[in-house]
């Protein structure tokens, strides 16, 4: 196979979908068209029997049952659900709620509506490899405390943070734990019980499904969790989540969390292996560069690098061939730089100098070698032309 | 394995869903194969994804004459119901907001106007009744505005009985005072033409599954200058009103089914008709062996091809799981339900004697079904109704 342009490594941004994720959802798309909810007719059956079976493929995953999975449009409304449920079904028990300061916007905003609403947040630091400290968390927790959420690995720099140690700490406290699970997944196991998870976000188009279609994991039992829905409507989703059900986005989602259980172990090391790769060559042939994030609990599709003195806006125009970001695609409208970066104590000139390659199942060496020699290629290319530029830029 | 596709069946449960259109699963698998990006992201991938998102908003706003930024795209019609209401309602918290809905609305109106005037101090909620030919009491919501009122939110086409509900002459009444008119169209798309202005309305709800469409998917067309407070917080996506990575598919699959379905409505109107038409002569010649039967709600004032049946001492889930066993899909009423024939709260509201409030079954044509389809479930439908009522006399 020769090389295929532009080269896509924007994985956290979104994942190619599997082409037997594709198989999996065409017969949705044909014959079987039925709305899920008719439940006195054969087309709803069959609509209905495909859900399930994607709940159970979905459950599988991260060690739930499958009347514990809801499924959303998206991994932002699980959060926004998980979030705002909790804290709008608990809010009699106690008003203070505990975060990261590296989750995703999802989860930030929701967090700041709530306080526009009268909750009282903490937004936990993190270390300069981007983990939050449990002893942090213990500290900050209080009587009135009734969530936690802490995503399982950042979508910037790729950390994974210590899930089962603060699994733990909540549980022993009585506290409800939501993690966004949606960069983990597709590499790293998760078990919600092992870890004590109440919560856990999905996303199918972050591991190889559609765009569209998420889910929620809601414990059911040790403890129960209740949760007030973000929409009111029909009593899809056991009253939680009203809309009706996206069939074919639901088949795609549970075909792609059959594909990460059979194949992620090996994939992962595969991918891993491509990243260090990517990241040596790097590191070999410039200067000036600082890898983003610690290395011991990083997603092995993540690199995030700092190229001191050369602007990240410029690279990206310069390097058209390989698509690759300069932080979440999701603020790319509001143009401020990287809050995750900020925590990890980054000066704004480093957060602004600073690309994420993501890489995938699909990736390959030949890839991973193009993007290093373009890479290398535009960084010199930009310190040798416009240095001073560059660095007026970044003031 | 998912039970086995319902070959040979009739489908004639239209208004819960339709059978997507081979064409637009088509365009839709074309753009997930050409735009495997996240819209969001600033790279080339991400870019191209973007123009075709907009492009996708451009013609579904084009479609209903109105500018692309009225558009914004959601996971269904019931999230973008509740976005409107909420929104709305929401976007001045603190201050009272009352608001005027039908009884009769879709449970995604209904229940979140309940929702909101049980969970905030603020918010006033007036139901407003119907007649017994389906049709809102247009002077009970004259009677019903007050200085607080912010929002009316009416359908425009009932999903249970088909009755086309005087949403423009409520607009006139609430004209000059300030108060927004939401319009819950999802069964008025492909049965009636759509005109905002000519409507008076400020957000109008669409959902593509409705009109061979993909699942999954929504919309809220909001009339520029109408503020909306979010309800899923996040990402800047949709211009801060609805955070979420964009269902590029699906808002490709949507754009494509309003666009169809306005530029057809005159030639879907007639066929639905005829089917219509075919389907109760059929009826009615072979009536006189059998119970007698009514039709609920205004003959003359509902859209073709929704027919909301009632044959007296026959009970409702005998002829909706007896016609399913001849091989007809139809339904007690919605869909959006957890499996349980609940008593219809459209026919209620309608003060029909028993037998035809508890008794309503709904046939739902869509473009699909042929007059042979027709002529065939009319006289299933005959013939089952005589076997029930005489099993029930005789029992």
């Amino acid at each position: 196979m020769g090389l295929q342009l532009p080269v896509y490594m924007d994985a956290h941004a979104t994942t190619p979908c599997d082409p037997a994720v594709i198989d999996a959802m065409l017969p949705t798309l044909g014959r079987m068209f039925g709305n899920a909810a008719s439940s006195h007719h054969a087309f709803g059956w069959e609509a209905e029997a495909l859900v399930e079976q994607a709940r159970e493929l979905l459950a599988g995953l991260i060690g739930a049952t499958p009347s514990e999975i809801i499924f959303t449009s998206g991994a932002t409304e699980s959060d926004n659900l998980a979030i705002k449920g909790v804290a709008h079904a608990y809010r009699r028990k106690g008003r203070h709620l505990i975060t990261s300061q590296i989750e995703h916007h999802a989860v930030l905003h929701s967090f700041q509506a709530l306080e526009r609403e009268g909750f009282e947040v903490t937004y936990l630091p993190v270390d300069r490899s981007g983990r939050v400290d449990p002893e942090d968390l213990r500290r900050a927790i209080r009587n009135e405390t009734i969530l936690v959420s802490v995503m399982a690995a950042n979508n910037e720099i790729g950390v994974i943070q210590p899930l089962a140690e603060i699994g733990a700490i909540c549980a022993e406290n009585g506290i409800f734990f939501h993690t966004d699970a949606v960069q983990a997944l597709a590499h790293v196991k998760i078990d919600v019980n092992t870890s004590a998870v109440d919560l856990l976000s999905v996303s199918a188009h972050k591991m190889y499904g559609p765009k569209g279609v998420g889910a929620l994991y809601i414990r059911r039992r040790n403890p129960r969790v209740r949760l007030e829905p973000l929409l009111s409507g029909g009593g899809h989703e056991r009253g939680l989540r009203p809309g009706t059900l996206n069939v074919t986005g639901i088949v795609g989602l549970g075909k792609a969390a059959e594909l990460v259980v059979a194949a992620r172990d090996e994939e992962s090391r595969r991918i891993a292996r491509l990243r260090d790769r990517l990241q040596q060559r790097l590191l070999d042939q410039l200067d000036g560069v600082r890898v983003n994030g610690g290395e011991d609990h990083r997603l092995p599709n993540n690199l995030h690098v700092t190229f001191q003195g050369v602007r990240a806006e410029w690279m990206l125009k310069a390097m058209r061939n390989v698509a690759v970001s300069s932080g979440a695609a999701c603020a790319s409208a509001s143009n401020e730089p990287s809050h995750v970066l900020r925590a990890l104590g980054a000066t704004p000139e480093d957060a602004e100098s600073s690309l994420r390659f993501g890489l995938h199942r699909f990736t390959t060496e030949q890839e991973v070698d193009f993007a290093a020699d373009l890479t290398v290629k535009t960084v010199q290319w930009l310190r040798q032309n416009t240095p001073d530029a560059n660095l007026e830029y970044c003031k | 394995m998912p039970a086995p596709p319902p070959h040979g069946l009739i489908y004639l449960d239209h208004s819960a869903t339709t059978p997507i259109d081979p064409e637009i699963a088509a365009r839709m698998r074309d753009a997930d194969d050409r735009f495997p990006g996240n819209p969001s992201s600033i790279h080339a991938a991400g870019r191209a994804a973007r123009l075709c998102l907009e492009e996708a908003r451009s013609a579904l706003a084009g479609s209903l004459g109105m500018p692309a930024e009225s558009v914004i795209f959601t996971g269904s019609g019931s999230e973008a119901n509740n976005l409107a209401i909420a929104g709305t309602l929401l976007e001045h918290a603190g201050r009272p907001a009352h608001l005027i809905v039908s009884a009769i609305e879709h449970h995604s109106v209904l229940h979140c106007a309940r929702a909101l005037a049980a969970r905030h101090d603020g918010v006033t909620l007036t139901e407003i009744a119907c007649g017994a030919d389906g049709r809102i009491d247009l002077d009970a919501i004259a009677d019903a505005i007050r200085p607080a009122t912010r929002l009316i939110s009416l359908m425009l086409v009932n999903n249970e009985t088909g009755v086309i509900q005087p949403v423009a002459e409520a607009a006139h009444r609430a004209r000059d005072r300030g108060i927004r008119l939401h319009v819950d169209a999802v069964q008025a798309l492909g049965r009636l033409p759509l005109d905002l202005p000519a409507l008076g309305a400020d957000l109008l709800t669409l959902a593509a599954h409705k009109a061979r469409g993909p699942r999954g998917v929504g919309a809220l067309l909001v009339r520029p200058g109408c503020g909306l407070a979010p309800l899923i917080h996040g990402g800047t996506q949709e211009n801060y009103r609805r955070a979420g990575t964009e269902n590029l598919a699906g808002a490709v699959g949507m754009a494509e089914a309003v666009r169809r379905a306005v530029a057809a409505t005159d030639a879907h109107r007639r066929h639905l008709a005829r089917l219509e038409r075919i389907f109760l002569d059929t009826l009615t010649g072979q009536a006189a062996a059998g119970p007698r039967f009514e039709l609920n709600g205004c003959a003359t004032a509902k859209v073709p091809g929704i027919l909301n049946l009632a044959f007296e001492g026959v009970r409702q889930d005998d002829l909706v799981v007896g016609m399913d066993l001849a091989g007809v899909a139809i339904s007690a009423g919605s869909a959006c339900s957890s499996g349980v024939i609940e008593p219809s709260h459209v026919l209620a509201a309608m003060n029909l004697p028993p037998w035809r409030r508890d008794g309503g079954v709904r046939i739902s044509f869509g473009s699909t079904n042929t007059e042979q389809e027709a002529r065939q479930a009319a006289a299933r439908l005959a013939e089952l109704a005589r076997r029930l009522a005489t099993s029930t006399a005789h029992g």
